[in-house]
């Protein structure tokens, strides 16, 4: 199984803790991350990306609290079964915000609306390439 | 008064635990000249924190302050709830501390120099200190002056924690080194970090680290902190505004607007960097009469800097004096 690979960022707008969660998020959305597959402990994870422990052992908790990881008193943190934690209007206020901050930067940047449309289809297309059959 | 960030950090105190370091009116002037003036922080145990600011704002005089090796003027610190001017032997083997410049003893063998720190420290772990010496490709055998800048570093670094301290001050110890040095002095921070309420405190220039490796920023200027705040807070809550005006040119003068940290401007724009904005502020933006108003997040290098931007806040101050504290 191919390590999890993650890559942080300095000087960036997201905080790193930010980066972590996401970049997981992704890999057990794309399969790279399966259900049940154990993450590396904190202190292992601290000491690979070269970041504060307590920067980790916060995205982990996270992404316990979201459900997309649970941990085992004594044996570390894994990707938990797929349940929807979150509510529907959660998922969609959060859908919302992701979507504003995009458009805002694309429109500032210049490009049209259906530039726009194209690229995020581009962009789903590479995700759906990248993630491995269960 | 000038803007202030000061975020609560988790407070410790509640639960009858000392905080690693604490400062309460901390003041010292050199003859005339306030080096730091009125500084008052704490660090939590188990926490890494980067002090950050320009050179001759004050860190180094600080880390002084607290070891106990300068006395204040007024004010007070305490390092590990023992009072710094008052520092038991015992309490101040808790700690370790690697002053600016790497300063060792120059024809003196990597060998002699561990064997004698040995003896003087009533505990040392050989292991922690071959480890590091290790790590930076250091031989026992060298002097002190044949080795390198990295190595000089490393061993600063492997003298400093081999005696197992609780609390960790660091001068800036990447300064000057390669970038498997300057790795290597990370990789040996993040596994100090590891330990149960083990707390560094390190002043850097390293933005890209501070950010890596910090629970706290804390940013000095003119002797006074500015900002005491986790770096998510800092590039959540430091925004920039770029106001841009098609039909009237810019406002001229001072602007009163309460966390106006820095203010650039062109014929036709004006740029605003913002600690912490209210409604209040947003209001006083909106009100400069501008065609258009674009908001954006800052980088930690940009956010950071504004709080450092003396020249070109200076345009700004003069109207701040409205702005209350809110510590």
């Amino acid at each position: 199984m191919a390590p999890l690979e993650i890559h942080i960022t300095t000087g960036s707008q997201v905080p790193i803790y930010r980066q972590v969660v996401d970049q997981i998020r992704v890999a057990i959305a794309t399969g790279e991350l399966k259900v049940g597959q154990a993450l590396p402990s904190v202190r292992a994870m601290a000491q690979t990306l070269l970041v504060n422990p307590n920067t980790v052992a916060k995205a982990y908790a996270e992404l316990t609290r979201d459900g997309a990881l649970e941990s085992q008193q004594g044996r570390g943190v894994f990707v938990a079964q797929k349940r929807k934690v979150l509510a529907d209007e959660e998922r969609l206020r959060r859908l919302a915000l992701a979507a504003d901050r995009f458009v805002q930067e694309c429109i500032g940047l210049g490009f049209s609306a259906t530039e726009l449309r194209q690229a995020v289809a581009q962009a789903v297309q590479i995700i759906r390439q990248r993630k491995v059959a269960p | 008064m000038r803007p202030c960030l000061v975020e609560c950090m988790e407070q410790a105190s509640g639960t009858g635990a000392e905080a690693a370091i604490r400062t309460r009116g901390l003041t010292r002037y050199f003859r005339t000249k306030p080096a730091v003036l009125d500084m008052g922080f704490r660090v939590e145990r188990g926490t890494v924190c980067s002090i950050l600011g320009r050179n001759g704002s004050g860190k180094t005089t600080t880390m002084r302050l607290l070891l106990g090796l300068l006395p204040p003027t007024r004010g007070r610190c305490w390092l590990l709830g023992e009072e710094s001017t008052r520092l038991r032997p015992e309490t101040r083997a808790r700690v370790g501390y690697l002053p600016e410049g790497l300063p060792l003893r120059p024809g003196v063998r990597v060998r002699q120099l561990q064997a004698h720190q040995a003896r003087c420290w009533k505990h040392w772990n050989p292991e922690v200190y071959r480890s590091i010496v290790h790590h930076f490709d250091i031989d026992p055998g060298s002097k002190t002056n044949q080795l390198s800048r990295g190595q000089r570093a490393g061993l600063c670094l492997a003298l400093a924690l081999a005696p197992e301290p609780e609390l960790l001050i660091l001068d800036e110890p990447t300064l000057g080194l390669d970038q498997v040095a300057h790795r290597a002095v990370l990789e040996a921070l993040v596994h100090f970090a590891q330990q149960r309420g083990n707390t560094v405190f390190i002043a850097t220039h390293q933005l890209h680290d501070a950010e890596r490796i910090s629970d706290q920023l804390i940013i000095m200027d003119g002797g006074t902190v500015r900002a005491s705040c986790s770096p998510e807070t800092l590039l959540c809550r430091v925004r920039a505004y770029n106001l841009i005006f098609d039909t009237a040119p810019p406002p001229r003068g001072p602007l009163k607007i309460r966390g106006l940290l820095e203010l650039s401007r062109s014929d036709r724009s004006l740029r605003l960097v913002l600690a912490d904005p209210d409604a209040d502020a947003l209001t006083r933006i909106r009100d400069l009469g501008a065609s258009a108003v674009r908001e954006s997040e800052l980088g930690l290098q940009e956010a950071v800097t504004a709080f450092m931007a003396r020249t070109r806040q200076s345009e700004a101050a003069p109207a701040d004096t409205s702005a209350p504290l809110w510590r």
